[in-house]
């Protein structure tokens, strides 16, 4: 039911009209989808969902003040599309200007950026999606053994545009978010994979069973202990990195809220190392893996911007309206998503099968996934979270233990300083919410990070 | 909306001809919001929406199908896409989806508002928050942030047992939020959200009203300025006094969440978690202290909470969960509660609870909290509470939560707290946290203010589900106490 690219194009070509021949002075994002998401739980489906939906945001600009009016509906209701035209502008009339310039540029002609569109991964029926888990799950099931998890894969069309020129930007992507979970009957733990794709090609269900293989075997085989709060040296895994990584975002990497007084990251550590080493992390629109955006909202090309190399801090990302409060450049972060890419390290270790063969001096925890993380305190960076889906304890002679879920309560200073080694593989980490609409984000993040003296607060007694 | 009710009503029918056990429809002729964001005197967003869709969902051979689109054309496709999408469930069931027993209905129900939010002048609103903005400057206040956001909307619920019922809910949501910085660089907060007791209407009338909303702006401003000078929250051990503004997260987190009946049954595993909850423990779990009593009630006048009838068309209700720290039942829909009493072996649950909702056309109805409240208790006033307290702290305002998987244990930050000593209020602390494991905590519940204590608190944003879903809800919750809990870690 989803829109052609052509009929997508044409429609905000005659809003674009229609604005102008009135005088109104608008921005135009056009988002419209196919989503479908297939749940498991106990062993079974426990949902499965189609949802095709289009949504046109129109923002009016009446010299510094705006309005902005969103309408959901079908492409072919123009009329209901214009109302959202006048219903903007009327909205902005209203408004009060903010204190500040605020910048309104044309659009800059941009290639589509549709590249990446595979329309087998969009179109992927429920059957393929049951295929894929029971491959992922083959001989990992049983009565006490529960499959859990989703299939969420969609696509979608976006355009921007502008009544400063006729330019109508283009975007068009797939995406799909595969979370497999196994979980214990009875002693409530769960052990998870996951997988992120760009086109069906990249679907791979041994990829996802391995690893869950030899987690269920540690958790079948192993003592289970209850660790002692302390400082551990902590093996993250890819997921896990990823979080912590997102949660730089806004309380580190944003200029408007540093200028807020809301980073832990300040303008006086521009250029001055931060974090250690052997962290470089930069936001990568060319890194497919990680479904980039080749402009913002506002048609602003975005290009890989550098934010810490080799744990110096190189820069703040600015949005344009926090550019324009601020007087600062924009850098084209008035996006739907970011790319951040973690780079590759040096340390040989791929899969969680090397990691448990690897020699070991000390204990390390390795701790797959963090579960409902939050920030304790901006200015600080200290954000706490719990183990969840498959920690294991390392010992250093050898030996495993199955702990108990743990919390960590630490400054992102803390866990990105003192970072002992990150492998040489990097995999994308899929960090797509599903509450509004369809926005596919992903981060490119070594498989495994090695950081020494991180915080365990507080350790469960059981699961 | 006769016309597309009769649509709807042919699409139902056809659809149990082709074998469906069951089918609903819930139509959205029309969802309208608005969001007002005022940061430093500065308007930064005025956005409103509108949106029109239909979610079906559809019951074949035990597992549910469901589809949603934006398009009121697309009626026909939307219910083939549902009826699909169960047949390929269907591939994989593990335990037959029964719905529970109950008498379809023909109803209408409309949330109590006097003004609505949508014709109030925009001038008036956005003078209201900058009245508000004026409120909170300070020379000590870095940041000043404002906010309104407001929904109407109207649902149209249709099932294949003859349901009937439509909705016209209206909700609005309100805060406030300060920001300061202390000499060393670290920013401290303090917020405040709309809110009452659970009485009267809920339209622009509530905002009006300054004992609910506006008269506190000089108080958090206030507080945020003696947050700022006080000294480092102890690493400690020590009675916490949770005021309205904690007490309704802790309440959620590890009440709610816990007791969510599809939790327990393990249907949320793979995103929001499970609980440490098992169906043995109904009837026999001490969750808490002889002192804590707690509530799903949607039969509240006016919150978020309560909606006249749930996703399933059941009736809104109010039931006991916790009875004087006995765990005798859950939050629970039609689909969940003969499995659960078939999985126990014996009957823990009658009927549904009324609890099913979806946050909106393209969302399938999930067990969700209504009002889950703590009865007022015997134990007085914050004077009096803090008066029988030898080493405690009073805190307020939800800064940062953090919960495990299980809501087995829990993490909070509060904006403020205050240093309890013999009996007496003590001086502001900075940077409060504290947490424990849940049972331990609810069982250390040592005093429950009385109800001049109890404030209904307003939740805009309980997430949950795949997809996910933002929920409205609501907390009446008193101040209360709780004994020997670490805190400052």
């Amino acid at each position: 039911m989803h829109p052609e690219k052509k009929q997508i194009q044409e429609t905000l070509r005659q809003l674009l009209a229609f604005a102008t021949a009135r005088g109104i002075v608008a921005e135009f994002w056009l988002h419209a989808e196919h989503s479908a998401l297939m749940r498991f739980a106990n062993s079974a489906i426990s949902l499965n969902t189609t949802e095709d939906a289009l949504t046109l945001s129109v923002t009016a600009h009446r010299g510094n003040a705006l309005g902005s009016y969103e309408v959901t509906t079908n492409i072919t209701h123009l009329d209901a599309l214009q109302r959202a035209v006048l219903a903007a502008d009327e909205i902005a009339q209203h408004a009060v200007p903010v204190s500040y310039a605020r910048r309104f540029t044309p659009m800059q002609p941009l290639p589509d950026d549709d590249a990446a569109f595979d329309e087998t991964l969009c179109a992927l029926t429920p059957q393929a999606m049951l295929a894929f888990v029971q491959d992922a799950t083959r001989g990992l099931l049983s009565a006490t053994i529960q499959l859990s998890g989703m299939f969420s894969c969609g696509g979608v069309w976006q355009a921007a545009a502008n009544t400063l020129n006729d330019t109508v930007l283009y975007h068009a992507a797939t995406d799909a978010n595969i979370s497999v979970v196994l979980s214990h009957a009875k002693d409530k733990w769960e052990l998870q994979a996951t997988q992120s794709a760009t086109s069906r090609r990249e679907l791979d269900p041994a990829a996802v069973r391995t690893p869950l293989a030899l987690l269920l075997e540690q958790y079948q085989q192993a003592p289970q202990v209850q660790l002692t709060p302390g400082q551990y040296a902590v093996v993250f895994g890819a997921d896990a990195l990823a979080d912590l990584v997102q949660f730089c975002a806004h309380t580190g990497f944003s200029g408007g809220n540093c200028k807020r007084q809301l980073t832990f990251l300040k303008e006086a550590q521009l250029g001055q190392k931060v974090f250690a080493d052997t962290l470089s992390i930069t936001d990568d629109p060319t890194a497919r893996a990680t479904f980039p955006y080749a402009f913002d909202v506002h048609g602003h090309a975005r290009r890989p911007f550098p934010l810490v190399t080799h744990g110096v801090f190189k820069a703040f990302m600015w949005s344009r309206d926090d550019a324009d409060e601020f007087s600062a450049q924009e850098t084209g972060h008035s996006v739907p998503n970011l790319s951040f890419v973690v780079a590759p390290g040096t340390q040989r270790i791929a899969t969680l099968a090397e990691l448990l063969a690897m020699p070991r001096k000390a204990d390390l925890l390795y701790i797959p996934h963090l579960h409902y993380m939050n920030v304790v305190n901006e200015t600080e960076g200290i954000v706490t979270g719990c183990s969840r889906f498959g920690a294991l304890l390392l010992r250093a002679d050898g030996s495993i233990a199955v702990p108990f879920n743990v919390r960590i309560t630490e400054k992102l200073q803390n866990l990105f300083g003192t970072i002992a080694w990150l492998a040489a593989t990097c995999t994308a980490v899929n960090t797509s919410g599903t509450y509004g609409r369809r926005t596919a984000t992903a981060v490119m993040a070594p498989a495994f990070t090695q950081v020494n003296n991180v915080s365990i607060t507080h350790a469960n007694p059981s699961f | 909306m006769n016309d597309m009710r009769t649509r709807l009503r042919d699409e139902i029918a056809r659809t149990i001809r082709r074998g469906a056990s069951y089918v609903d429809v819930r139509y959205y002729p029309r969802e309208d919001s608005e969001f007002l964001l005022l940061m430093q005197g500065n308007l930064k967003a005025v956005d409103q929406s509108s949106t029109t869709g239909l979610g079906v969902r559809v019951l074949f051979k035990g597992a549910w199908g469901f589809a949603a689109a934006s398009s009121r054309d697309a009626v026909a496709a939307v219910f083939e896409h549902a009826f699909a999408n169960a047949e390929a469930a269907a591939r994989l069931v593990s335990w037959p989806i029964e719905l529970a027993p109950r008498t379809p209905v023909t109803a209408r129900y409309e949330s109590p508002c006097a003004e609505d939010v949508f014709t109030i002048p925009l001038h008036d609103k956005i003078a209201f928050l900058q009245q508000i903005d004026q409120q909170l400057t300070h020379p000590r206040v870095a940041q000043r942030i404002t906010h309104l956001f407001a929904v109407t909307k109207t649902i149209l619920f249709l099932d294949s047992d003859g349901a009937e019922i439509e909705k016209t809910i209206h909700e609005v949501f309100a805060q406030m939020n300060v920001v300061g910085v202390e000499a060393g660089g670290m920013s401290q907060t303090r917020s405040f959200d709309l809110r009452n007791r659970g009485q009267g209407t809920r339209g622009w009338e509530s905002l009006r009203d300054p004992a609910r909303f506006s008269a506190h702006a000089p108080r958090i401003v206030e507080e945020l300025c003696q947050v700022l000078d006080a000294p480092q929250c102890p690493k400690d051990e020590r009675a916490v006094i949770l005021l309205p503004g904690i007490m309704f997260l802790q309440t959620h987190e590890v009440i709610g969440h816990a007791l969510e009946l599809d939790r327990i049954l393990g249907y949320e595993l793979s995103y929001a978690g499970g609980s440490f909850v098992r169906l043995e423990d109904f009837g026999r779990l001490r969750y808490g202290s002889e002192k804590l009593t707690v509530r799903a009630d949607a039969t509240l006048p006016n919150s978020p909470g309560s909606f006249g009838y749930d996703d399933d068309g059941i009736p809104c209700q109010s039931n006991v969960l916790i009875d004087q720290g006995m765990l005798t039942s859950a939050i629970t829909s039609r689909q969940t509660i003969l499995e659960a009493n078939k999985k126990a072996g014996r009957q823990i649950f009658s009927a549904s609870g009324g609890c099913a909702r979806a946050s909106a056309y393209n969302r399938v109805p999930l067990e969700r909290m209504t009002n889950i409240n703590i009865d007022a208790g015997r134990d007085g006033t914050l004077d009096d509470i803090v008066r029988t307290t030898k080493r405690g702290i009073v805190l307020d305002g939800a800064r940062s939560w953090s919960i495990g998987s299980n809501r087995e244990q829990f993490h909070f930050a509060c904006d403020i707290g205050w240093l309890v000593e013999d009996g007496v209020k003590k001086g502001v602390v900075k940077n409060p946290t504290y947490g424990m494991n849940t049972l331990p905590f609810w069982r250390a519940l040592s005093a429950v203010g009385d109800a001049t204590t109890s404030e209904l608190v307003w939740v805009p944003n309980c997430g949950k589900g795949l997809p996910s879903q933002a929920m409205f809800l609501g907390h009446a919750v008193p101040i209360c106490r709780f004994d020997n809990v670490p805190i400052g870690r």
